[in-house]
């Protein structure tokens, strides 16, 4: 990680910042397109996301939900063949700045994916990873942010005293709040979860989401979810979207109970398909 | 299906020891003793003392009374007749004494009147009857030679090596012994062999600083003597024009004051053996010690000492064993390993000690006028351990040394069967490979795998996979014929091409990563090498360039007449003492790197592609740099796929043969004492013994190799034929350890490394 490339604009979390809070961004998507080869994957997406908020984004299989998601820390730019018109800007900055690496970018986006998944190393290592990439490896530090995030994570008290096991020895809960606790060690501004609960059970669900509650004093977070009784358990504002579109966009409580468009009155009343 | 799959695993397996019990059985004798034991009695009736004989086939040995008598008695009565041959000498005088020298078939006696007679032995045989040869033998005078009339001659020796004959006899006793030589020439013309002349008769006893002679031996050359005395020295005399000079005298048992007990030759006339009356053997050959320049004999080996002294002894004329006698006990001795072949025990004190020329059969004469006949079953005396791991003085060599020479243009010559230079060898061509190799493979395939454009990587990873079903020997082909030459006289560009490469790589590398982004950007990602390829021609280019410059900088040596010579192959060997060779390990390492390269890379390429691609997402969100997420998640969990393609690379490397034959050209090079160095390790005239072992700047020979080129011209079952299969079995034995306990590795790094 080369240190030189933070940019003024993201000084705030570059290594030498301290670990202190951050305010959380707002996002802003303008007249987004994607298309992967000549799949138009994304069409003319244009909305806000609050900050320190939960919002949801939900819609059928293929709807462009996870493609956004994902777009939001570029983590499409692995993927071949893509193209995409319009801009993304989190507190103003563009995604797509040719000045600023995604690195940096990425280290304000914390991410979780649907199928939990650690890396081969310690539980302790897990959760230092995005500090020790960041050339930061003292060890009063480490620890401090270790205990903090696995806090964060409602994980401490479980896995306090085997610290230096392997990662996969931990329930399927468990690995994924691990896997949280990782995305937000080295305090990122936001936290992209992609169907976190997907792979798990129901009481391991009921925490997560019992987490994401209070992870949004501190963060902004999207999340996708395929379960509208999750996005109206958790979020304060959900996105349908459809055939890459977005449909409806609005507070959860109105868009789940009284949605304004015939197609979202459709999907969340399971009438869809 | 299963049961299809089962079958086959079952089979493979069954083959796999199928080979090596095959290989253990071709290579168990090698390691067995010699048996001795007694096939066949035959009587000589009415006599005592004398010497005997064994024919080629050991049918119709002969026993000769020390007078004028020559008697043959058949060992089966049925096949053959007994004969009887009276040899003709002058009517006045007695025979003094009488020596055969079986290799030549000669009899030479000296006789009361100061002349020396040699009767040559002939064998003829005819067709077999019933296996057996139907054999006759008789005898004819050769010559008679005249030494100091009158005087009786104790001891005589005469060696004929074809234009140049010598006769040499002690006449007269104790104190009053004179030792006596005469060159025979003969003249050789168009119209055949001419007339023997005999030259002067020179007296060579002041040579010997007043000490009297008592033993005498002509080695086969005919041109030295060597001549044992009263006190236990042995002087050895050489002809120098007409006269002689004493090259060198010493005391065999020195300061022990023990008196000499006999001395005799050894096949091949190099090595002298002498024993004392407590049984002590020990051998001295003939060698160039450091710093002379005249062959002089030097002790090489000493024998556990015989209980009872030593009472004959017998060279064999077959190979470099010797046999030994006493009243108690019969023992066959090799010289080259040191080692005791075979013992058994005597009932009787022998008279004489014979063996046949193919050194199948011994014979022993007892006091009662009985010859008892062994057979010796020694197929393998040269081998053993020590022959094959351990250092030993060879004949002619100035040390003990490792050394691999398994045939030779004559008969009398020592096989060396030493495997530790082979092994190092292979060694020593693998690590060069992988020294190569493994860097390049590795990088290639973690840039392929991880960094590469999709679209790129579909050509490149099918056409490195082409690379490795490459012929090795159309890369050997290239490296002997293309590559050696073109390395040979371009070392120095060679080396500033391997240090300019990496240095301006890493250095475009960090420049490349100061560079602001938005100039980055332009290139799309895994495209960077676009820009490293031109600076990477050009540093190849600049470097091929600079090597003579450097050469004129740097490796430059002066000339004995005091000129200055810029050239590597000169200044390599005067600076590290080592030989420079023109097929030399780097163009095997090199060539066999290119062999070993598609293997290594695409395994490797193979593991690291299969890393899955959630712990990359994973790390990349984490705001993991890419080389980061190289190196700190997918090079783990990929680690055991690029151990295996390690140690298959290694396999391959160890076992490869054609390049290996053909880049190293498998000259046989020839060191100042026409001793053939096959890879010899530690050559002694090294100024590092390192750099010996190791030297990238020559050649070698592998045990693969080796397999290669002699197996088809080593006869079934001989020891040779034996030995190359105990290469192959080192071998196996070097990759199946290696490969197991790398295996054990890799599955505990895969267990570590698990992703799930």
């Amino acid at each position: 990680m080369p240190p030189e490339s933070a940019t003024p604009d993201s000084s705030a979390v570059s290594s030498s910042a301290p670990a202190a809070p951050l305010d959380p961004a707002f996002i802003e998507v303008d007249h987004f397109n994607f298309w992967y080869g000549t799949k138009h994957a994304i069409q003319d997406i244009t909305m806000e996301i609050p900050e320190r908020q939960i919002t949801a984004f939900i819609g059928p299989s293929g709807c462009g939900k996870t493609t956004l998601l994902r777009n939001l820390n570029r983590l499409n730019d692995l993927i071949e063949n893509i193209r995409h018109e319009g801009d993304i800007r989190i507190d103003g900055q563009s995604l797509y700045d040719p000045s600023s690496e995604v690195i940096s970018l990425r280290k304000r986006v914390g991410m979780v994916f649907q199928k939990y998944n650690p890396f081969p190393k310690t539980i302790y290592e897990n959760v230092v990873f995005s500090l020790r990439v960041a050339g930061r490896n003292h060890k009063a530090e480490l620890d401090e942010v270790a205990e903090r995030s696995l806090r964060g994570a409602a994980l401490w008290d479980e896995v306090k005293d085997k610290l230096h096991e392997s990662a996969y020895g931990l329930s399927g809960g468990q690995q994924q709040r691990l896997c949280i606790a990782r995305a937000i060690a080295n305090r990122p501004q936001i936290l992209l979860m992609d169907e976190p609960c997907a792979a798990l059970d129901p009481v391991a669900t009921l925490k997560i989401e019992a987490l994401m509650t209070q992870l949004k004093e501190e963060f902004t977070i999207v999340i996708v979810t395929h379960n509208m009784q999750q996005a109206g358990r958790v979020s304060d504002r959900t996105a349908y979207f459809y055939m890459g579109r977005l449909i409806e966009y609005g507070p959860t409580m109105q868009l789940l109970s009284n949605p304004r468009e015939k197609a979202t009155q459709d999907y969340v009343s399971g009438r869809y398909g | 299906m299963t049961s299809v799959i089962g079958f086959g695993g079952v089979c493979i397996v069954v083959a796999v020891f199928g080979i090596f019990a095959f290989i253990l059985s071709e290579v168990f004798p090698l390691f067995g003793k010699a048996r001795l034991h007694e096939t066949a009695r035959v009587g000589f009736p009415g006599t005592s003392g004398g010497i005997i004989g064994l024919d080629e086939w050991s049918q119709l040995p002969f026993h000769y009374d020390g007078q004028r008598t020559l008697r043959f008695q058949p060992v089966n009565p049925a096949v053959n007749r007994a004969q009887q041959v009276t040899l003709t000498l002058p009517d006045a005088a007695t025979v003094t004494s009488h020596r055969f020298d079986a290799e030549h078939d000669r009899l030479i006696l000296g006789l009361s009147d100061g002349q020396v007679a040699v009767f040559q032995l002939k064998y003829t045989s005819s067709s077999a009857a019933k296996g057996t040869p139907v054999v006759t033998g008789t005898s004819f005078r050769e010559r008679l030679l005249p030494l100091t009339p009158g005087l009786p001659v104790e001891t005589a020796d005469y060696k004929d090596a074809g234009d140049r004959k010598l006769v040499a006899a002690i006449q007269g006793k104790g104190g009053d012994a004179k030792l006596l030589v005469t060159a025979l020439r003969q003249t050789r013309s168009l119209m055949g062999a001419g007339q023997v002349k005999m030259g002067e008769r020179i007296d060579l006893t002041a040579k010997l600083e007043g000490q009297h002679p008592e033993r005498l031996l002509i080695p086969g050359s005919a041109d030295s003597l060597i001549v044992g005395t009263d006190r236990g020295e042995v002087f050895y005399l050489f002809s120098k024009g007409i006269g002689w000079e004493v090259r060198q005298h010493f005391k065999p048992f020195e300061g022990e004051g023990r008196q000499l007990g006999g001395i005799d030759l050894l096949l091949g006339d190099v090595s002298l053996v002498a024993w004392n009356a407590e049984g002590a053997v020990r051998i001295f050959s003939l060698f160039v010690p450091e710093g002379q320049t005249t062959r002089v004999f030097g002790q090489t080996k000493a024998f556990p000492p015989l209980a009872g002294g030593v009472l004959h002894y017998l060279p064999s004329q077959r190979n470099k064993s010797f046999a030994l006698a006493n009243d108690q006990v019969l023992r066959v001795c090799h010289a080259t390993t040191e080692g005791v072949r075979a013992s058994v025990k005597l009932a009787f004190r022998p008279v004489d000690l014979a063996s046949d020329e193919k050194n199948e059969h011994l014979a022993l004469l007892d006091p009662a006028g009985f010859l008892h006949l062994f057979e010796v079953d020694d197929p393998h005396p040269e081998a053993g351990f020590r022959a094959f791991f351990s250092r030993i003085w060879y004949e002619g060599s100035s040390k003990p040394k490792y050394e691999w020479q398994s045939t030779s243009g004559t008969d009398d010559f020592e096989p060396k069967l030493s495997l530790t230079p082979l092994i190092i060898g292979s060694l020593k061509g693998t690590l060069y490979a992988l020294f190569f190799a493994v860097p390049i493979a590795l990088l290639a395939a973690i840039f392929v795998a991880q960094f590469m454009h999709p679209e790129v990587k579909k050509v490149v990873k099918p056409i490195m996979e082409i690379m490795a079903s490459l012929p090795s020997v159309v890369l050997g082909f290239l490296a002997a014929l293309w590559l050696a030459p073109l390395i040979e006289s371009r070392v120095p560009s060679v080396l500033a091409i391997s240090l300019l490469i990496p240095l301006l790589s890493a250095l475009l590398g960090f420049a490349w990563s100061r560079l602001p982004i938005r100039y980055r950007n332009l290139l799309p990602k895994g495209s960077e090498y676009l820009v490293l390829l031109p600076v990477v021609i050009l540093t190849g280019w600049v470097g091929w360039q600079l090597g003579p410059v450097l050469e004129r900088a740097l490796f430059v040596t002066t000339t004995p007449e005091g000129g200055r010579i810029a050239d590597f192959r000169l200044w390599w060997p005067q600076v590290t003492g080592t030989p420079y060779d023109q097929r030399n390990c780097l163009v095997v390492g090199f060539m066999m790197g290119f062999a070993v390269i598609p293997i290594i890379f695409t395994i490797s390429e193979d593991s690291l592609s299969n890393v899955p691609p959630s712990i990359i997402s994973a790390s990349e969100a984490l705001g993991a740099s890419r080389w980061q997420v190289v190196r700190t998640v997918v090079l783990p969990v990929a680690s055991a796929g690029i151990f295996s393609a390690l140690m298959i690379g290694f396999g391959r490397a160890v076992g490869e043969t054609m390049i290996v034959v053909m880049a190293t050209g498998n000259t046989a090079i020839m060191d100042a004492n026409g001793h053939l160095l096959l890879g010899e390790p530690g050559l002694g005239h090294g100024r590092f013994p390192l750099a010996d072992h190791w030297n990238i700047f020559n050649g070698m020979r592998t045990l693969s190799a080796n397999i290669a080129v002699e197996l088809p011209e080593a006869a079934v079952h001989s020891t040779h034929y034996r030995t190359l299969f105990l290469g192959a079995m080192v071998l196996f034995l070097m990759t199946f350890s290696l490969n197991t306990a790398a295996e054990l590795l890799r599955q505990r790094l895969r267990e570590k490394f698990r992703v799930g």
